[in-house]
């Protein structure tokens, strides 16, 4: 079982995202933050600890570049997490931003259809569960 | 004569002497003569022989006359005193005669046959040497039909006694029309005169004249330029002429000067600014575009000699121009685009230079060539400026569609997850309802985004739009009026300086758009701690109507948004209750009438929105 932290500023998707996550079994909590900044404040505080975070992209206030920044200097190292891009945007130039990335496994774009998101979750608690 | 009554014996005694005195005469002319038999043989030989031609009177008695005479004029000779013998007649004739020393001298004989009594004739002849007198005219011919100057010889009355091939060649009249009518003819009309007057002055003086230039005329009309030399001899009353042709000269002459005032021309009459200069920076030449900078910049006529550089003044522009010089002198090619000197700085100069050399290649002053290319570099500008714009609208162009396929896809996208959701076979559920509401949403998001980029692309549209006078106190108090935001905010301060720009041509609607957008965001983002102020002005730079909205909220972090605050879609406070559209709509129709937008601001403290739009005339 994991924790997954959705980051999106549109309550549509959130709710999506919860019920995909939910439909998949194996997410033990689902926190959701409307921006980056809200994002760093949730593992700022750290009594909580996603394994595993959907992004997006183009949020007011933090951007998901803006987080990717941030999240690199200060958490890459302190928490095991994963991170997976759920972006509206099909440009090839945000895919290779992503890429540099390391914490960024995967860039989806929208629509988040449920196949694909249990198929990331699987995977993220079986390297968790398995430790590799 | 008187011939005094004599007898027969003192006549033949007077006859002697007279012969005597005759002969002696005939000695003194250097005339030799001889008496010869039938045989040729000589009898008698005067006694100058040995003076003209070098042989003793003795040694040559008794001789064949024939054997003086060269080998080849012999049978001629022999010949014709043998005809003298037959006919009596007086005989002339030219042969070669040898002398003793082997030399030949020519000679003139005149040959008589003398009839005696006893009827034995003899043969009496008087050699003249013409060898000089032949050579002279041989001399005179040769140099005559040598040479490619006009020969003449004319008496005192002015005609032709003697003159050479070249004036056929020249002028194309024959010697004999020359003969006949004088050679008057050759000279141009208006000139015969003068020529006139230099020929009766030739006459009497013993001066000789040089280089005499008249236009002269051909046959066909066609004008020859000759220097006419010429002296006179009284004595036998002649008048030497030499003519040299110069047509040539005087053409290529004529087509320099013609060329060079065409060069000078040129010079002159162009806009381009031409000078050099010495080594020690000194004006050697100018023309009247460089005399026209100078009094415009400086307010002197410069004059050659004038330093272009004045070593005790350092500013700025000697220096720019010293360094130009010294690439030059330094034998340098010199290509430089340049600013014009003070107070026309704003022109631009082409300048090129180039280094003028002596025979030895050393570098001995500059020659400078200015032309004002201002023109050319403001439409290099304006293309410049042109392809910048272009480019940055076809960038807007491709963020706008990114952004639109981004936008329409984010509503879609979730349209889709939500359908995967939706539980077809229980309609009436509790989570279906909920998934349902979603949709609405996505659906009423869809709607509005599609409404947004409607308008965002009207607003790239130019046309249409009418350009009016409009008062910015009624167009600001017009926006004031229609703001939703005033009344739950409480109280707002507005300041507005109209004063120095009070009236603006533009599209009203842009204008009050501008206004409106700046002080909505304005108080929607004023600082909650305290009384929202804020300030509009208007004033001009640069031939650009400024306008600046200032205001005391919450501000922007420029350092992280600054690139993207007049983005599509760009929000930056959480309070945000706007589609971050406002600003990008803004800027885009600012943009599209050639303006710009810009911003200062520092979070907590306010933003300063500055509009500079295109001062436009009134028609």
């Amino acid at each position: 079982m994991i924790n997954v932290l959705v980051v999106d500023d549109d309550a549509t998707l959130i709710f999506l995202m919860k019920r995909l996550l939910q439909k998949t079994g194996r997410v033990s909590e689902v926190r959701v933050a409307s921006d980056g900044k809200e994002a760093l404040d949730i593992l700022f505080g750290g009594a909580w600890a996603p394994d595993l975070i959907f992004l997006d992209i183009n949020m007011p206030v933090m951007s998901g570049w803006d987080f990717l920044d941030e999240f690199g200097r200060s958490y890459a190292n302190k928490i095991e997490c994963e991170i997976v891009m759920l972006s509206s945007s099909t440009r090839e130039m945000e895919k290779a931003q992503a890429a540099k990335h390391p914490e960024v496994i995967r860039y989806l774009s929208k629509p988040a259809l449920y196949p694909t998101i249990l198929e990331v979750v699987i995977n993220t608690d079986t390297r968790k569960s398995t430790g590799l | 004569m008187i011939i005094l009554a004599v007898t027969p014996g003192q006549y033949l005694e007077y006859m002697t002497e007279l012969q005597k005195i005759l002969f002696s005469l005939v000695e003194k002319n250097g005339i030799v003569y001889f008496l010869l038999d039938t045989n040729h043989n000589i009898e008698m030989c005067s006694d100058n022989m040995f003076q003209v031609f070098g042989y003793d009177p003795p040694s040559i008695l008794g001789m064949k006359l024939d054997k003086l005479c060269f080998g080849k004029d012999r049978d001629r000779l022999s010949k014709l005193l043998e005809s003298a013998l037959v006919s009596k007649d007086e005989k002339e004739i030219e042969f070669r005669l040898l002398l003793s020393d082997r030399r030949i001298r020519i000679v003139s004989a005149t040959v008589q046959t003398l009839v005696t009594d006893d009827n034995n004739p003899k043969i009496a002849i008087f050699l003249r040497d013409i060898t000089d007198h032949l050579n002279s005219k041989l001399f005179k011919d040769s140099f005559f039909n040598l040479s490619l100057d006009l020969f003449a010889i004319l008496d005192f009355t002015g005609k032709v006694i003697e003159i050479n091939e070249m004036w056929y060649e020249k002028f194309g009249y024959t010697k004999e029309e020359l003969i006949k009518s004088g050679i008057a003819k050759v000279f141009k009309s208006d000139e015969r005169m003068a020529a006139g007057r230099m020929y009766d002055w030739l006459k009497v003086s013993n001066e000789s004249m040089y280089d005499y230039e008249m236009e002269c005329c051909t046959k066909t009309g066609e004008t020859k330029f000759i220097s006419w030399s010429a002296r006179s001899d009284a004595l036998p009353g002649l008048v030497f002429l030499v003519g040299r042709d110069f047509t040539e000269k005087k053409e290529t002459e004529q087509k320099l000067v013609e060329s060079e005032s065409k060069l000078s021309a040129i010079l002159e009459n162009t806009n381009d600014v031409i000078f050099s200069i010495d080594i020690n920076y000194k004006l050697l030449k100018f023309n009247t575009a460089f005399v026209r900078i100078i009094e415009g910049s400086y307010g002197f006529k410069p004059k050659a000699g004038y330093s272009v550089i004045d070593p005790k003044v350092n500013t700025l522009t000697t220096m720019k121009w010293k360094r130009l010089y010294d690439l030059a002198l330094s034998d340098r090619d010199v290509d430089e685009l340049i600013d014009a000197d003070p107070p026309n700085e704003n022109l631009k100069y082409e300048v090129s230079m180039s280094p003028i050399k002596n025979e030895f290649k050393d570098v001995t002053g500059v020659a400078v060539f200015l032309r004002d290319v201002t023109e050319r570099f403001k439409a290099q500008e304006a293309q410049l400026e042109m392809s910048r714009q272009l480019a940055e609208k076809n960038k807007d162009l491709l963020d706008f569609s990114f952004i639109i396929t981004h936008n329409l896809r984010a509503p879609t996208s979730n349209l889709i997850s939500l359908l995967s959701l939706y539980d077809k076979d229980h309609p009436a559920n509790d989570e279906n309802l909920e998934i349902m509401e979603n949709f609405e949403a996505s659906i009423h998001q869809l709607n509005e985004t599609l409404a947004d980029l409607t308008m965002a692309v009207k607003l790239r549209e130019e046309v249409g739009k009418k350009f009016e006078l409009l008062n910015l106190d009624e167009v600001f108090n017009n926006v004031k009026s229609k703001l939703p935001a005033l009344e739950s905010k409480g109280t707002i301060v507005f300041r507005t300086d109209f004063s120095t720009v009070p009236e603006l041509i533009y599209p009203k609607g842009d204008l009050e758009s501008i206004f409106y957008t700046l002080l909505d965001n304005s108080i929607k983002f004023a600082h909650p701690g305290r009384e929202c102020v804020i300030s509009v002005t208007s004033f001009i730079v640069e031939n650009r109507v400024h306008l600046t909205f200032e205001d005391n909220g919450m501000g922007i972090d420029l350092e992280r948004y600054g690139d993207r605050l007049f983005g599509l879609y760009q929000r930056f406070h959480r309070s945000d209750s706007g589609k971050g559209l406002g600003l990008y709509f803004l800027n885009t129709a600012i943009k599209s009438f050639g303006g710009s937008i810009s911003v200062e601001s520092e979070p907590g403290k306010g933003s300063k929105f500055t509009v500079k739009l295109i001062k436009r005339e009134s028609e």
